[in-house]
């Protein structure tokens, strides 16, 4: 995949060859049975400022992949290059600072705020953590941040229960800006919140990329928020990248077979659109076994005979347009 | 279309003045308040509206399913056939639920019972409703799961719910709910728990059948763009008041609610960006208010920016701007938006 890795000068953070794998145990020995390829061997990489999406149904490893990032699993092969630098050899120095560098947010913003902190408090934490500043200047560092996320600072003593969804993905995001981070993994950061909210954080996600030039990894189902959000746009399907491309490129020149389906697979609110549905066939197979060769050739229409039997490779169809299907080969 | 007769025999579900209300210790929650709509024969009409607007509960409302206490229905007539479903008593509407009128949950990882074979929970339908006997039930339910597209439903119908991923679980669902030719389906967020391609999947299927057995449906749901692809008609609500009733094209093409208005400005639209419009998504400023603290007035105002002074003290009625197209607002009403 060295086609992908060429002129990373300007790659914050660089994904290299990375699988995942989780065993699976049974019997009173907790036997190892099977494995788990969550993540299988994928490649990508996220420039200064650029926020990359990454697409995919359930159980396709995407939330694996943002884990693996932010150093919450171990992965167990491949390369995490953040600024050039592997993340799987930092001492434990190094590793402080990259998890200042590296923010997550998180999907379920019930769960993702500890019930018996407050709001400054959970604002606050991570500057703790690090000893930043003294008890007086976070106060003020935490009411500025939670002023940015379109929250009043006499929030500060509320607690998690008082606010509603949108107000604690909010807070979720004040969390991860504390530390100035540079990349931010959003786990599907809005897909819990109602329509006219989602917008709302949307809208203050794409600013606070702006003002404080961040880069995103945008782990999310819906193609149309990420595409809102996202300048390039990585397609998963059980554990592999099947496309990668530019947003626009994606939407109006989608190649996989697989992308081609969800994209007509979601629902459009005109009423006068009428299009004829590709339905694809059957199940997302299971990560456990998964199909030979190509995977998805068990739902492919297009599926020949060397789908089957062999793995297509990444290769370059266009500027920055990338796609594992033996059509293009 | 079919022709225009106005006598109201002609609706299958017409609902008046209908008020759910939950009595709880900080006060009455009045989730759903004096809504009115009906729904014709062979008819899906969309029911949108955001977390806690009262869509679920007028769907409950309508089976007599609101659990007293805390719950009640308080006012108003559910006149399927011409009958109050109100006022016919539990027995008749046991008769009625699951049979006559059929309902998809949402979850259909909560909506199974685990420890029954799907065999037997579709089975029980027949069993129940049409005294099928139990082996002629169970042969019912076979054919059912293989019309769903459901592969060996011979070997299915012994299978637990967790041996069936979420798709073929709501295929389930939807079998059980379909399984005495129901006449009204009410549809709650039929596919929010699924990914895209299976949605895609669940939703033709639903339609096939619905055009295959003439089924009215009221589809229940929080994204506009399944609204704007499988119903005829749309019903806006907001804080357990309808805002909006209008056929589907005028819905996305002119809505007249300010909230209507909101919403679908504020989704984010695939391929807008390949077409070069790329805007900033617009919000509605706010949130939902709290059921047991709503604004005087209309119940929108704080978060409108047409509201005036009347918008605060006086409640908007719902009335017909057009033929079939409702708006509850002020701002509409007295011609200033």
């Amino acid at each position: 995949m060295e086609i992908i890795l060429s002129n990373y000068d300007n790659h914050l953070l660089d994904v290299q060859g990375l699988k995942k794998y989780f065993p699976l145990k049974k019997g009173i020995f907790r036997k190892t049975v099977g494995w788990v390829q969550a993540v299988d061997d994928i490649s990508l990489y996220v420039r200064k400022g650029e926020a990359v999406g990454l697409v995919g149904e359930s159980g396709c490893g995407k939330s694996t992949l943002g884990k693996c990032i932010v150093k919450l699993l171990e992965p167990t092969e491949g390369k995490i290059l953040y600024s050039g630098e592997d993340i799987g050899s930092m001492g434990s120095t190094q590793i402080k600072s990259y998890r200042r560098k590296v923010q997550a947010i998180f999907q379920d913003p019930y769960s993702s705020l500890n019930p018996r902190m407050s709001v400054g408090g959970i604002v606050g934490e991570p500057l703790k953590v690090h000893s930043l500043y003294t008890s007086f200047e976070r106060k003020l560092r935490v009411n500025n941040l939670l002023k940015k996320v379109g929250i009043s600072p006499d929030y500060t003593s509320r607690y998690p229960y008082e606010l509603s969804g949108g107000q604690r993905q909010r807070i979720g995001i004040a969390r991860a800006l504390a530390l100035q981070p540079e990349l931010i993994i959003c786990d599907e950061p809005v897909s819990a919140l109602d329509v006219s909210v989602q917008a709302q954080v949307i809208n203050l996600l794409d600013d606070l990329k702006d003002e404080f030039k961040l880069s995103y990894l945008f782990i999310a189902h819906d193609l149309s928020v990420v595409e809102h959000v996202c300048d390039r746009i990585a397609v998963m399907y059980i554990g592999k990248i099947v496309e990668i491309a530019k947003d626009k490129e994606l939407y109006s020149n989608a190649l996989h077979p697989y992308t081609k389906a969800i994209l007509n697979a979601i629902p459009i609110p005109d009423p006068r659109r009428k299009i004829k549905r590709i339905i694809l066939q059957g199940e997302v197979p299971s990560p456990i076994n998964p199909p030979s060769g190509c995977r998805f050739h068990t739902r492919c229409s297009e599926a020949r005979q060397i789908c089957v039997q062999e793995e297509p490779p990444m290769k370059k169809v266009g500027h920055e347009h990338y796609v594992a299907c033996f059509n293009y080969l | 279309m079919e022709p225009q007769i106005s006598s109201e025999n002609r609706f299958l579900l017409n609902i008046k003045n209908l008020m759910t209300y939950f009595f709880i210790p900080e006060g009455t929650v009045k989730a759903v308040d004096d809504v009115n709509f009906h729904i014709k024969e062979a008819e899906i009409v969309g029911l949108v509206g955001e977390s806690g607007c009262g869509k679920s509960v007028t769907a409950l409302s309508i089976l007599g399913l609101i659990p007293w206490p805390p719950g009640r229905i308080v006012n108003g007539q559910i006149i399927f056939h011409g009958e109050d479903l109100r006022k016919i008593g539990p027995q008749k509407l046991r008769e009625i639920r699951g049979n006559k009128i059929s309902m998809i949950f949402q979850e259909p990882m909560t909506s199974l019972n685990p420890i029954y074979t799907l065999g037997r929970q579709i089975a029980e339908v027949y069993m129940e409703h049409q005294a099928s006997p139990k082996k002629e039930a169970l042969e019912r339910a076979k054919d059912m799961l293989d019309k769903l597209g459901i592969p060996s439903p011979s070997k299915r119908v012994y299978e637990y719910p967790h041996n069936l991923s979420g798709g073929m679980r709501q295929r389930v669902m939807i079998a059980m709910a379909l399984a005495c030719d129901p006449e009204l389906i009410l549809a709650d967020e039929p596919t929010t728990a699924l990914d895209v391609t299976i949605q895609a999947q669940i939703l033709e299927l639903m339609a096939e059948l619905q055009r295959a057995m003439s089924t009215s449906i009221l589809l229940i749901t929080h994204n506009l763009s399944i609204i704007a692809e499988y119903a005829q008609r749309v019903i806006v609500m907001y804080s357990g008041k309808i805002v909006e009733e209008a056929p589907v094209v005028p819905i996305f093409e002119e809505p007249l609610h300010p909230y209507t208005i909101g919403l679908l400005s504020s989704i984010p639209k695939l391929g807008a960006k390949a077409t070069g419009d790329k805007q900033r998504l617009s919000e509605i400023p706010g949130m939902v208010p709290s059921l047991n603290d709503l604004p005087q007035g209309c119940y929108f105002h704080p978060r409108c920016a047409k509201a005036r002074p009347i918008c605060q003290s006086e409640e908007p009625e719902l009335i017909e701007i057009n033929p079939g197209h409702s708006v509850a607002c002020w701002a509409v009403a007295e011609g200033w938006a």
